[in-house]
């Protein structure tokens, strides 16, 4: 479904992706781990059209995204939940969501993913005319996620759902990520939380100052020695 | 390893163009031309001082546009102090200085201390030249409000007199203090390229809050350099009321001129210590041209056109003519090298700690 | 006595004037808000507006709905007309050269207005009656002007709240690439802040063409008035730039009378500059991140 082949990309004179491969598949839940800074939320940038790539493809369903902008990106059907949620905080809970589906072919269902949003998570409902700036941290990140879904995406790329979230909402978060898988949607789950992660995902890499160290059925990248000592730890 | 851009080569090119500009200056007089040809050359010389003194802030990414309130304070203090009490412009230029200084530290220090930066800076700094301008106006029974000020004339007739009143009988004597005045903030340039200052002033233009963390006091590079370009403002709004007789509040002061200011620096090219001197010669002989060519026609035309030559300039040369004559008066860092200060002063940072 | 009669009606006529300087100021923050450009002939093109007014109202006698249609729409037109000739090739270029070019066209503005129809003070010459409320006399024209101003604010106000093209410009001063991540093209965006700038300027030169002359260089002193408001309400802020417009309209009224117009024009300044100094983010706003 997607297909990043041979990807390099930076900020200025500062490569920060060499040579990345990666491909997730239909309904696949693929993790991308590693330290900060390794370049993860440059690849989703990169994928989502924000940043241009200096060489390599970006392709989704036999499309090339690299030559394109943003905006048609997300009417391709791949959208992302930034870093940091960046939700429009001065705008209600309803706005932030309606604008979730901005591209012409979401607006015409609009109201129908309303009621799905609403559905899978109820408390974004009883909070639709708040502003989101007034929402807490899951709340706030339930209305990041359910944003990207109004655009009704093929592919959902989220990029640390968990941060900065407190433990009990952490695990919650983690089970509404899988429950997203249902009706053949795609995932790329980047995280640094890599053995939640890990357990939820089917396959996954790990990326290390911008290059794919590891790649593999995520049982095994859990088990790896690597992984374990370095991401994991003995309680792994 | 990364990679650090290097500072300019100090190579034979630069000595070579002072060396030409020295000679041509010292010649320049000395030709026949007609007496509007020398009269302006002085303005151009005049111009040059404050968009070079202009683009001593403007290439750290600090935008001023407070000039109009400076180069005010410099037009018009030394000629009130000369009509009412008959200082001396000289002494008159000194009060403009200090007065100056404390404009800069009053708006400068808040500012630079609450980070006011980019867009809301270049927005505080405009709303200061036009408060100038609002108040010599709204003060008409001192300064003769929009209708101008005309210099009180000494006459004196000993060298002596005419230095201590800077008020000569030949050009020559304005056009000698002129290109000593642009000598002077030539001077300072080159003395900020190759000072610690710059340094610290290109990283606070790449990154404050990474600046500040390398050690660098932002808000007393900021502060340093904005006195010294008010400072030099300053003294060419002396010279230019002394030269010229008459001031208004339009040609000393407010939103326009800070504006054209900041154009004829970036015209140029303010990342070369000759860019901005280049662009005052090309834009003041623009502007003479249209006067004569357009302006006698049709009042209007000729600021109609001028505009439409600066925007056009602005779109297809935003890097200022110098910076396409050579690579060296770019601005480092431009072409892909990335916040290179900063990273420099890191790097100067770690060895520091490193044992 | 008298002076506390005139301060009070100094404060109801600033009061008056607050609502067109509320619309006038809302055109300005959208462009600055969305675009993130500083439009240094934003009060120009409010100047060839009022000309228009002049030229279709008083010169060719133009019924007043025709008139009030055109102005809207030619001003909308010119107010697109500089985004496409002039923001768009300096959207990616330094700040201060987008704050030259539109310094610049500011300057050709102004000149242009000077060789078309000189330098002289036109008005619409409609005499307005003056009526007597509880000892006040208040203009009604200026009593035209606020209703009207009071009935487009709100109009606006739907607009940007009940409309995708409105939320997603009020999403798009928040966070621009956020607002792209949601499928917003920017460039439409951009488009749509300077044509409905445009269309806000339209009325306001309509409400301002009864109460003041025209003049070129009038504009000048507004594109600083409408930073001050921006500045003091907060960048996408509605409630804000109602409130700032008030202020400021108030303050000018008020220090108008006791020390004359000249210094009002400089304590809004100084006002300006005391606000960005203490509050970058507006008075009634949040901190603006940065660019």
């Amino acid at each position: 479904m997607l297909r990043v082949s041979a990807l390099n990309a930076g900020y200025g004179s500062l490569q920060v992706l060499w040579d990345v491969h990666l491909e997730v598949g239909c309904g696949e839940l693929v993790a991308l781990v590693g330290p900060n800074g390794a370049g993860k939320t440059t690849l989703l940038r990169v994928v989502m059209g924000l940043l241009p790539a200096w060489s390599g493809r970006v392709e989704f369903q036999g499309t090339l995204l690299s030559a394109m902008s943003t905006p048609a990106i997300v009417e391709r059907g791949v959208t992302c939940v930034p870093e940091g949620r960046r939700l429009f905080a001065g705008l209600t809970v309803e706005e932030n969501l309606r604008l979730g589906a901005f591209a012409p072919a979401a607006r015409r269902l609009v109201e129908q993913s309303l009621q799905e949003v609403y559905h899978l998570f109820p408390v974004l409902a009883r909070r639709r005319r708040q502003l989101a700036g007034t929402l807490s941290g899951g709340e706030q990140q339930m209305l990041a996620i359910g944003r990207a879904l109004m655009s009704r995406p093929r592919l959902l790329l989220l990029d640390e759902p968990s941060l900065g979230l407190a433990p009990h909402v952490v695990r919650h978060m983690f089970a509404i990520i899988e429950s997203l898988r249902q009706g053949g949607r795609s995932l790329l789950l980047v995280e640094q939380n890599v053995r939640r992660a890990l357990e939820i995902a089917d396959r996954a890499y790990v990326l290390e100052s911008g290059r794919v160290v590891l790649a593999g059925p995520a049982a095994a990248i859990r088990d790896h020695p690597h992984v374990v000592q370095t991401y994991i730890g003995r309680q792994g | 390893m990364m990679r650090q851009a290097r500072p300019a080569s100090r190579g034979m090119v630069p000595v070579g163009l002072g060396l030409a500009v020295a000679v041509a200056a010292v010649a320049w007089p000395l030709l026949p031309l007609p007496a509007y040809v020398h009269h302006v050359s002085v303005l151009a010389l005049l111009w040059a001082a404050l968009s070079t003194s202009w683009s001593l802030t403007g290439q750290f990414e600090l935008v001023s546009l407070g000039h109009g309130a400076f180069m005010g304070l410099g037009a018009y203090v030394p000629a009130l102090l000369l009509e009412r009490l008959g200082l001396s412009p000289w002494m008159g230029w000194m009060a403009a200085l200090a007065a100056s200084a404390a404009v800069m530290v009053l708006v400068g220090y808040p500012c630079f201390r609450f980070r006011v930066i980019g867009d809301y800076f270049a927005l505080v700094t405009l709303a200061l030249s036009e408060v100038t301008s609002l108040a010599i106006i709204a003060a008409r029974d001192v300064t003769g409000g929009s209708l101008g000020f005309t210099l009180a004339a000494v006459r004196p007739s000993s060298l002596a007199g005419q230095l201590w009143f800077m008020e000569f009988e030949s050009r020559t004597g304005y056009y000698v203090l002129a290109w000593l005045l642009l000598a002077l903030n030539w001077w300072v340039w080159r003395r900020i390229q190759r000072s610690r200052l710059r340094l610290a002033l290109t990283a606070v233009g790449e990154d404050e809050v990474a600046a500040a963390s390398c050690g660098v006091s932002v808000v007393k590079s900021k502060l340093a350099i904005s006195l010294l370009s008010a400072l030099l403002a300053t003294s060419a709004g002396t010279l230019y009321a002394r030269y010229v007789g008459y001031i208004n509040p339009a040609t000393v002061s407010g939103v326009t001129l800070s504006l054209q200011v900041a154009f004829v620096a970036i015209l140029g090219g303010m990342y070369a210590w000759y860019g901005p001197a280049l662009g005052a010669a090309i834009t003041v002989g623009l502007a003479e041209t249209l006067r004569i060519h357009l302006g006698s026609r049709l009042a209007g035309l000729s600021e109609v056109a001028y505009g439409v030559v600066v925007i056009l300039l602005i779109v297809f040369f935003p890097r200022g003519l110098a910076g396409w004559l050579g690579p060296a008066a770019r601005r480092q860092g431009v072409a892909g090298a990335g916040p290179w200060a900063t990273r420099m002063l890191a790097v100067r940072a770690r060895r520091r700690e490193a044992p | 006595m008298n002076l506390a009669r005139l301060l009070v009606e100094a404060t109801v006529n600033g009061l008056l004037l607050g609502g067109s300087l509320a619309l006038l100021a809302l055109g300005l923050n959208l462009i600055f808000g969305v675009v993130r450009i500083v439009h240094l002939a934003y009060g120009d093109v409010l100047m060839v507006a009022m000309y228009l007014v002049y030229w279709l109202v008083a010169v060719l006698r133009w019924p007043w709905p025709l008139a009030a249609l055109a102005t809207v729409a030619a001003s909308s037109l010119l107010s697109a007309l500089v985004f496409a000739v002039l923001v768009r090739p300096l959207l990616r270029a330094p700040a201060l050269n987008q704050l030259l070019a539109t310094g610049a066209l500011s300057v050709v503005l102004q000149h242009l207005a000077l060789l078309v129809w000189g330098a002289d003070y036109r008005t619409l010459s409609i005499r307005f009656p003056v009526v007597q409320v509880g000892g006040l006399f208040l203009p009604v024209s200026r009593l035209v002007a606020f209703a009207g101003a009071l009935g487009v604010l709100a109009v606006l106000w739907l607009f940007l709240h009940r409309t995708y093209v409105g939320m997603a410009l009020r999403a798009a001063v928040q966070d621009h690439e956020a607002a792209r991540l949601m499928g917003i093209v920017p460039q439409r965006l951009y488009l749509a802040s300077f044509l409905l700038a445009g269309a806000v300027i339209g009325v306001v030169a309509l409400f301002f063409s009864l109460m003041y002359p025209v003049f070129p260089d009038f504009g000048v002193p507004f594109t600083l008035y409408a930073f001050v408001i921006v500045v003091l309400g907060g960048l996408g802020n509605l409630a804000g730039t109602v409130v700032g417009a008030l202020i400021l309209s108030e303050v000018l009224a008020v220090v108008g009378v006791l020390v004359g117009a000249e210094l009002s024009a400089s304590a809004a300044l100084v006002m300006f500059i005391l606000v960005l100094l203490v509050r970058p983010g507006g008075v009634f706003g949040r901190v603006a991140e940065g660019r």
